[in-house]
């Protein structure tokens, strides 16, 4: 096991093809244990896909991702498994267990690993809090707001206390203030428990607020990296254009 | 001709890496088998879904059944002069042929095609994903107690459609003249053997088998958007009948041999 310096995430040379197109190539970067680090860029550039390649889901054409130090890179299922373990991953969509109750969602990870069924409960409630969601265990995933499914989802990447969580638009679609919240609960889990998280988003103006460093991601490529700061003094006009949100520059928009 | 080539060639693909898949799938799903914890609890939960989803069905097809099998044997019985034996006729077609066919056929339809939808569902959702993420194998989780529940309910389906298909000849034997209603039962005991019950019994075992990892491989593999989920049912029926009516020819030579 690799010790406490090292780096939680090491991500080099990743590329990764989907139905022949090339949405990843060679991308390196590394996140450190209780770092927040923001993974920007326009719809479709790759960014979830580059999530669901450091969780295993999507095998990738070449490169390396070291999880606490494990390549997970043709990594057999049982053993990404035991990787998994350490990290959670929010889904853009929630992705909540249409079958099982806001509790059960909470709980499935908890149930995984093999904790007795009180302090299953205490952590679900505990978790649920923290989102905001109290007493809404009862809930089944279909009485519940696209908000408020999201949040849950959080709960339940967050519940059995992973090492490092993969975000996916964790604030799109919630109101401003719930959105804060979100942003406030990575900062306190970095800060209190030394959590690390990869967020990716569009919502550069919070990300940055937060984030202790951020890469933008650009027709596939890693445009730049660093921190938020760095990132806005930068000079090229694609990453200018992202942060401002302009309409007029390098990055074209097909309009109707 | 070289398009025409080309089709014909995607075509033999699909059909081959189809069955490819369902093998490669069958094998995991046994493996999981013995691995997933608290299958017992998740195989119970399948089984009493899959009995109430097929059971209305399953009566109503295999009375009416019964029924239409007995009116066709009483316009022959009445010539024949065979009129005591309308009963075991219509136990005999029932427990060989109709009873496992039909019944398979009737909850690929319900059952099967319900596994494709949840599935195809869960994976357009990316709850698949979420599964995967929180370190679960989805085919032990999700595919092993379907198939466990497939195994056990399919057969238990199959002998109470074959009673009510007997039951639904009797209703029409009381209406039919040419049916004597009360040697109905009495001459089924003696001549129906042991193993016709048992034999279209184990054929249904294996139809059970065909309508679990069909309707989950098209669940499973269904591609990421809505209207693939619809697709993914429609084709877990097709393939799930066309499967189980072959297989029913080649299970039929095996189990009752000449």
């Amino acid at each position: 096991m690799a010790g406490e310096s090292s780096p939680i995430l090491e991500v080099s040379g990743l590329t990764c093809t989907m139905g022949g197109k090339v949405v990843l190539e060679d991308i390196s970067f590394c996140v450190s244990r209780g770092e927040i680090f923001g993974v920007m860029g326009v719809s479709g550039v790759g960014k979830s896909t580059l999530l669901r390649n450091i969780m295993g889901l999507v095998r990738p054409d070449a490169g390396e991702i070291r999880v606490g130090g494990t390549n997970v890179v043709g990594l057999p299922e049982k053993q990404l498994n035991a990787v998994r373990a350490r990290m959670g991953m929010c889904f853009q969509y929630a992705a909540l267990f249409d079958s099982m109750s806001v509790y059960d969602n909470v709980a499935f990870g908890l149930r995984r690993l093999g904790l007795a069924e009180a302090e299953i409960a205490q952590r679900v409630d505990h978790y649920l809090d923290i989102v905001g969601l109290s007493g809404t265990g009862h809930l089944m995933p279909s009485d519940l707001s696209g908000g408020m499914r999201k949040r849950v989802g959080i709960a339940r990447a967050l519940a059995p206390e992973p090492e490092l969580v993969l975000y996916d638009e964790p604030t799109s679609g919630l109101d401003p203030i719930l959105a804060a919240t979100i942003d406030a609960l990575i900062v306190k889990l970095r800060d209190q428990f030394g959590v690390a998280s990869v967020v990716v988003t569009h919502d550069v103006d919070h990300l940055f607020g937060y984030a202790d460093r951020a890469m933008m991601l650009h027709e596939g490529k890693a445009l730049a990296c660093g921190p938020p700061e760095e990132l806005r003094r930068s000079e090229d006009p694609v990453l200018r254009q992202f942060i401002t949100g302009s309409v007029e520059g390098p990055i074209q928009v097909d309009t109707l | 001709m070289l398009a025409f080539t080309n089709a014909l060639g995607e075509r033999l693909l699909t059909f081959f890496s189809f069955f490819g898949e369902v093998y490669l799938l069958l094998v995991q799903t046994l493996a999981g088998l013995f691995r997933q914890k608290g299958i017992r609890r998740l195989t119970a939960n399948q089984m009493a879904q899959l009995g109430i989803e097929s059971l209305p069905i399953v009566a109503v097809t295999m009375i009416f059944s019964g029924m239409v099998l007995a009116y066709h044997a009483s316009q022959q019985a009445g010539k024949l002069g065979i009129g005591t034996l309308v009963g075991w006729l219509v136990a005999e077609t029932m427990c060989r042929e109709l009873g496992p066919v039909l019944v398979s056929v009737v909850v690929a339809a319900r059952g099967g095609s319900a596994m494709a939808a949840e599935l195809g569902t869960m994976q357009v959702t990316e709850q698949i994903d979420a599964l995967r993420a929180m370190a679960t194998d989805p085919v032990e989780y999700l595919v092993a107690p379907r198939f466990l529940a497939c195994l056990i309910m399919v057969p238990i389906l199959v002998l109470i459609g074959d009673t009510l298909g007997v039951v639904g000849g009797y209703l029409m034997a009381l209406t039919a003249p040419a049916i004597n209603d009360v040697a109905y039962f009495s001459e089924i005991p003696p001549r129906l053997a042991e193993w016709t019950v048992a034999g279209g019994v184990v054929k249904s075992v294996f139809f059970g088998i065909i309508i679990a990892l069909v309707g989950c491989h098209q669940g499973l593999f269904c591609r990421r958007a809505s209207e693939e989920v619809g697709r993914a049912v429609t084709r877990s029926v097709v393939y799930c009948i066309m499967l189980i009516y072959a297989a029913n020819l080649l299970l039929t030579a095996i189990v009752y041999p000449n």
